[in-house]
Parts: structure tokens; C-alpha cells; sequence
């Protein structure tokens, strides 16, 4: 084993002075394998590794949510159905029309017709959204990191929480979005009938107030994208319990993330070990001062160095 | 030779190539910034980092040119590393 890693890392006479991991012929094998991989991911039915992301429940968001509210001396959210229903068909509704923002830019639907359209009266209502995190731990850390997003989840007023996460195609890219609505229900209980009149005079907009204006640059393409897009998962818009929204419960999906995340973790790691194999080379050919033509071991590192970094950022989503 | 002897060889090699490491170096950044700035966005964020890697290529090529220190595999050895982080990253967001 140690020859072995000596063989692959070190320079030495027996891998002509050079790491056996950085020869053109191991770069070559690189590539092979990476293309074969990349075909198979394009032959079989496997979303992309980012698109469908792991760890993405309604449940884990409910607790997650509630866990930063305690930790800031705040009462726990009531998981609301009605919520739910409004923050999936929300989602539904930016996949088929293609847009990311808080208000439809086509019809200028708003968080509060999605909200009422579910039956839930509210007295007060916020929203924040995510899509494209890695993680439910990711998005919340991202809110929270966000004072808008953060003013929404540690909102003393609010009384009940709904999520509504789901997978499609955004605008020809595999998606996941989040949709986190709040709500204090009008005059104390959520009523399931058509809105009160009154209700829209007391209605407090918190985020949305600022929204409009971003509107035009999140205008939607063109409208084939609507029936392009419109691979998403759950289609059902009746209200149900926490378990049932969960567009990412689908047995398959549970594979493919799996092995999305063995593959995104594993690129992680062979980039790693190029740049040790890069290291180690450099100081072994400075120390056996070994003079000898290829490319530049610091070119190589900077790029290197720069491709790992931009991994992380890859798992990083976008939230609104 | 001592850990100080190696450092002074990397200070050494940089100082003789700086415009083209700093170049590399600054790019590279700008191009991190740029990936930040699209977050959320998959297609975008492979197009910017193809961008980063077709440069990498040129930059590797044209350094070698004027170092006059050009062959067949030095060329080989970077498209082999560039097209790989390619496709690799091809496989992670589309």
C-alpha cells in the first residue's frame, strides 16, 4: 500500500521522476472515466446531481424553522396544510410561468391570492423563498443570514408555517424550489371560506412591498417554457398534511440523490488529489532537482484551487 | 536544503513569471465572483466557469509560447485537465 501511494504521489525512479498520477496517460484515464460517467448520466434517467437536492423535506424545514425560533426566545410555528397548499401551488405556479420572483409578472398574482385561493384567512402573511440549495440546513442558514428572510422566521405575530418544495425543469435547468409561507390567521383561526373583504385592509405586506420593482428583470421566457417546464412534481393543489407536499418523496428520487451527492462529493475529492499529487511533485522535483518539460505546477494549482472553491459555491442556491 | 530554500525557489519562479500568475490569479477570482453572483442559476454558472476553463487553456498555451518552452504535451497535458474539469462540472450541473 505504501509503495503504492509512493508510486502514484512521489517522484521517483520508477515513475520517471514525475507523480504516476499527473503522467498523460493517468490524465488521459481521467478523462476516459469522466465521459463515460458523463454518458451515463445523459443514457439514464438520473436528474442532475445539483438539481434534485438532498435532504429537502417539509419536515425537516418545519423543525429547522422552529429550532431558530426557539433559540431566539420565540414560540414555535403551527404547521398549517392550507400554508402548505398555498406555498406548492405558489411553486407550481413560478415552474409553469417561469418566473422567479415574489409576484407573477404575467398576471401579477400575488403570495396573498395563493394564500387565500387555499383557504387560509390571514391578519398577517410573509414568504420567503429558495431554490437550488444543496440542503434544508443551507437554505434556512441563508435566510437567516438575510434580514428580510430573518424578520419573516423570528416574526413574534406569526402563528402558523407552510412549505412547499418542488422538483422540475426552470427554464430548461432541473430545479428545486422552496416556498416558505407565514401567517397569523384572521382573528385568530384560519377560516377555510372566501376571504373576508376586511381582512385585505389589515393585511400587513412584508417582503413583497419591495418586490415589484424587481420585477422586469425576472420576466419569464417565452411562453413554450410553460409547458417545457411543467415536469413538476406534486400536481396535487388539495391541501393535505406535511408528508404528502413533499415533492421530493418520491421513491426514485431517493437513489438518484444518493448518488447525486457520491458524485458531487467524490468530483470534491478528486480535485483534492490532484492538487496533493501537484504538491507533492513540486517539492519532491525541487528536492531531487529534477529539470524536466511540463506545464506549470502553479498554473495548475491556482486553476485547481479555483475550480475546488467554486464547488461550494455551486451548492449554494439562490433565495428571494 | 531546507523548507526555506523551497520557499525561496516557489518566490523565485513566481517572480520570474508575475504578470502571467497575477493574471491567472485575478481572472480566476473574477471569475469566483462572477459564479457567486448567478448562484441558483445551473446554466449560467457552467457557462462561467467554461469560460474560466477555455481561458485557463489559452493562458497555459500562450505562457508556455513566450517562455518558449511550447511542445506537443505540454499542450496535451492542459487540454487533458481542462476538457476533464469540463466535463466533470457538465456532469454536476446540466
Amino acid at each position: 500500500m505504501n509503495n503504492l501511494l509512493h508510486h502514484l504521489f512521489i517522484p521517483s525512479e520508477n515513475n520517471n521522476y514525475r507523480s504516476k498520477l499527473l503522467h498523460l496517460d493517468f490524465l488521459s484515464l481521467y478523462l476516459a472515466v469522466i465521459m463515460f460517467i458523463s454518458i451515463a448520466y445523459r443514457l439514464l434517467p438520473l436528474p442532475n446531481i445539483l438539481g434534485l437536492s438532498a435532504d429537502q423535506s417539509t419536515d425537516k424545514y418545519y423543525q429547522l424553522t422552529n429550532q431558530r425560533r426557539i433559540e431566539n426566545g420565540l414560540a414555535t410555528l403551527t404547521f398549517n396544510a392550507a400554508l402548505s397548499s398555498a406555498a406548492v401551488n405558489k411553486a407550481n405556479d413560478m415552474f409553469a410561468s417561469g418566473y422567479w420572483a415574489h409576484f407573477n409578472p404575467q398576471n401579477n398574482k400575488s403570495p396573498w391570492d395563493f394564500i387565500r385561493g387555499a383557504g387560509y384567512s390571514y391578519s398577517l402573511a410573509g414568504e420567503n423563498l429558495a431554490k437550488n440549495f444543496s440542503d434544508a440546513e443551507a437554505t434556512v442558514n441563508a435566510w437567516m443570514n438575510s434580514t428580510s428572510h430573518r424578520d419573516n422566521i423570528l416574526k413574534a405575530s406569526y402563528a402558523d408555517v407552510g412549505f412547499g418544495i418542488v422538483n422540475g425543469k426552470f427554464n430548461g435547468d432541473e430545479t428545486t424550489i422552496v416556498v416558505q409561507m407565514f401567517g397569523t390567521p384572521l382573528k385568530g383561526k384560519a377560516i377555510a371560506a372566501k376571504p373576508v373583504e376586511a381582512a385585505e385592509k389589515t393585511v400587513t405586506f412584508l417582503k413583497p412591498t419591495t418586490i415589484p420593482t424587481n420585477i422586469p428583470t425576472n420576466v419569464p421566457s417565452p411562453i413554450a417554457t410553460i409547458t417545457e417546464g411543467l415536469d413538476v412534481t406534486p400536481t396535487s393543489t388539495t391541501p393535505a398534511t406535511k408528508y404528502d407536499i413533499v415533492a421530493g418523496s418520491r421513491p426514485t428520487d431517493k437513489t438518484a440523490r444518493i448518488l447525486g451527492q457520491l458524485t458531487f462529493n467524490t468530483s470534491h475529492l478528486f480535485i483534492l488529489i490532484l492538487i496533493i499529487a501537484l504538491i507533492l511533485d513540486f517539492y519532491y522535483a525541487y528536492k531531487l532537482n529534477v529539470v524536466r518539460l511540463t506545464g506549470r505546477h502553479l498554473a495548475h494549482f491556482i486553476f485547481l484551487g479555483i475550480i475546488f472553491i467554486s464547488l461550494f459555491i455551486l451548492k449554494k442556491g439562490a433565495i428571494l | 536544503m531546507n523548507r526555506q530554500n523551497f520557499f525561496d525557489h516557489i518566490t523565485k519562479l513566481a517572480k520570474k513569471h508575475l504578470f502571467d500568475y497575477l493574471l491567472l490569479l485575478t481572472l480566476g477570482i473574477f471569475f469566483l465572483v462572477l459564479l457567486s453572483l448567478s448562484r441558483g442559476e445551473r446554466m449560467a454558472q457552467f457557462m462561467i466557469l467554461a469560460l474560466f476553463i477555455i481561458f485557463y487553456i489559452f493562458w497555459g498555451i500562450t505562457h508556455h509560447l513566450l517562455d518558449k518552452s511550447l511542445r506537443p504535451k505540454i499542450v496535451l497535458e492542459y487540454f487533458l485537465i481542462g476538457i476533464t474539469i469540463l466535463l466533470l462540472l457538465q456532469i454536476i450541473l446540466i
